[in-house]
């Protein structure tokens, strides 16, 4: 495939698009450029990404919260889902990997997303697990290739699960190769120490400086 | 009577933990047994009742009643609190298909109000009961992410949305309050997700009108929103509710100087962090620099900042009670 610069004016309006949360133009946007023979990774590097930067800061400086922050995610993603096939013909590797989920037993959905969302925003490739996922998923998603987990839970009564994917990681010889991470409302740090996390996120914007500090980003 | 004015007659330094599964935990009974039958509930609070004669003491929190009897499937866990599976109301064709349950006949309605009824005889306290927020029964109904995300692309389904589940609540809390409970709590969680200007849009009039519904019922409103809702701190207080319980990160001075004198004040020592993880020298601590720095505060009632996990100890507890009590 050959692909060339996007047009400033262009990129400019797929970050304004995606802070804005307007997903059918960030979608038709990506569309044009990628038919005009725009690069996926300038689209990606200098378009999405320093837009969920910019949310990231918002949401940080409480001029965004969930719900605006959620709108320029399904923006981003509108984007993103023409982009990663792109990108991975293309071996374009990302900053870090990092698998998101909250763990069995809890259906907390937001929180995690949120951080995933923030993530992606700082250059990672974020795959979400979803809700009440099982141990052994976050373990495939090691083999998969994650270099970090973050796990959620909002209920104290779940959260010893996450003890259980740690153990999972150790018995599979997976846990050096992995950072773990976790974070919600059921957790504290001493509870991280507790069961051999590498790090607790306070909110989203904590758990992306503490991901970019264990990859050494 | 007002919660301020209760507050004030009780004369001891007034303490409210919110303490339904712990009670559970001790009496050796399951989750689902307390929470889909009378006998095992009400020994639960009984034994919460003898341990700790709490000024209020509240049922076993279940944010999923009002949801199951407008016909949502609920998962009970084995030792928390049940869920909502499914959040199907998505269109205005699905939310015309629903009616608002009648409290003395859908669901595990009745047999919440069943339990309220004969513990309020059996306690020396107020009865305290929980009803759902109308926002965080429209998120049961469609999806959290979804009514955030539709707080801004699909204004007018939202207001129909929050009509409807409005009454849902009203009615609920009505029939909590006309039965025995002297204080209802209204459990508004999901809103804490909202930025204040959707809040004030979406949430203060069901609010106010839940609240309205309590007082006809003959109880007190309380307000509780969980994690950090400082953001929305100023509407809450415009909520008009007789009083506010707050979650563990809340400065709680900030809210003391938004909310009116009669407006009372509840919280918050740390449910995780102090209660859960702490030992009783630990809460007792958090406890008594809350009082030191809010106990001069007429309005101000020492409480834990959200339910308590099902396996906080026990003792952890006695120390919240005695902290408040030995307190002048």
């Amino acid at each position: 495939m050959t692909s060339g610069p996007v047009p400033i004016a262009e990129l400019e309006r797929i970050r304004e698009g995606v802070i804005s949360g307007d997903m059918s133009v960030v979608a038709s946007l990506t569309e044009r450029a990628l038919a005009g023979g725009g690069d996926p990774k300038t689209i990606m590097d200098d378009g999405l990404i320093p837009a969920m930067s910019v949310v990231g800061e918002k949401f940080e400086k409480k001029e965004y919260f969930v719900a605006e922050v959620l709108i320029s995610a399904r923006a981003m993603e509108a984007s993103l889902v023409l982009l990663r096939p792109l990108l991975e013909a293309g071996k374009v590797e990302p900053l870090g990997r990092v698998a998101v989920g909250t763990v069995a037993g809890d259906l907390h959905d937001i929180g995690k997303n949120i951080v995933g969302m923030v993530l992606t925003g700082a250059g990672m490739a974020v795959e979400n697990l979803g809700v009440d996922v099982a141990p052994e998923a976050f373990v495939e998603a090691v083999e998969r290739g994650a270099d970090v987990i973050g796990m959620s839970s909002l209920l104290t009564t779940t959260r010893t699960n996450m003890s259980r994917v740690v153990s999972l990681l150790q018995e599979r010889g997976l846990r050096d190769g992995v950072k773990v991470v976790i974070g919600g409302a059921a957790v504290t740090e001493k509870f991280a120490l507790e069961i051999g996390a590498d790090g607790y996120g306070t909110d989203a914007n904590d758990a992306v400086k503490v991901v970019k500090r264990l990859m050494g980003i | 009577m007002r919660l301020i004015d209760a507050v004030s007659e009780s004369g001891a330094r007034p303490v409210i933990p919110l303490v339904g599964y712990p009670g559970i935990a001790a009496t050796g009974h399951s989750v689902a047994d307390v929470l889909t039958a009378r006998e095992p509930h009400m020994e639960s609070l009984m034994f919460l009742e003898d341990r700790y004669h709490p000024p209020c003491l509240f049922h076993v929190m279940d944010l999923t009643v009002e949801a199951e009897a407008l016909g949502l499937s609920v998962r009970f866990a084995e030792d928390g609190p049940p869920s909502v599976t499914e959040h199907p109301i998505d269109t205005l064709g699905k939310l015309g298909s629903l009616s608002v349950p009648d409290p003395k006949k859908d669901g595990r309605l009745p047999l919440f109000l069943d339990v309220v009824s004969r513990v309020a005889m059996n306690i020396d306290g107020m009865m305290g009961a929980y009803c759902v927020g109308p926002f965080t029964l429209a998120a049961e109904l469609c999806g959290a992410e979804e009514v955030a995300v539709r707080t801004i692309t699909e204004v007018g389904f939202m207001h129909d949305l929050m009509s409807f589940v409005t009454l849902v609540c009203q009615a609920y809390a009505r029939a909590l309050a006309a039965v025995g409970a002297s204080v209802v709590a209204i459990l508004e969680p999901t809103a804490v997700i909202l930025s204040p200007a959707a809040f004030e849009k979406y949430c203060l009039e069901p609010l106010k009108s839940v609240a309205s519904a309590v007082r006809d019922g003959g109880g007190s409103p309380v307000l509780h929103i969980c994690g950090d809702s400082t953001h929305l701190l100023d509407v809450m207080v415009r909520t008009a509710v007789d009083g506010l319980s707050l979650d563990g990160p809340v400065d709680l001075g900030a809210a003391l100087a938004a909310a009116p004198d009669d407006m009372v004040i509840i919280g918050n020592v740390d449910p995780v962090g102090t209660m859960l993880e702490g030992d009783p020298a630990a809460v007792t601590e958090a406890a008594l620099a809350l009082l030191g720095k809010f106990g001069g505060n007429g309005n101000y009632v020492l409480g834990t900042g959200c339910d308590l996990p099902i396996e906080t100890p026990l003792e952890n507890i006695d120390a919240l009670m005695d902290a408040a009590r030995s307190y002048d």
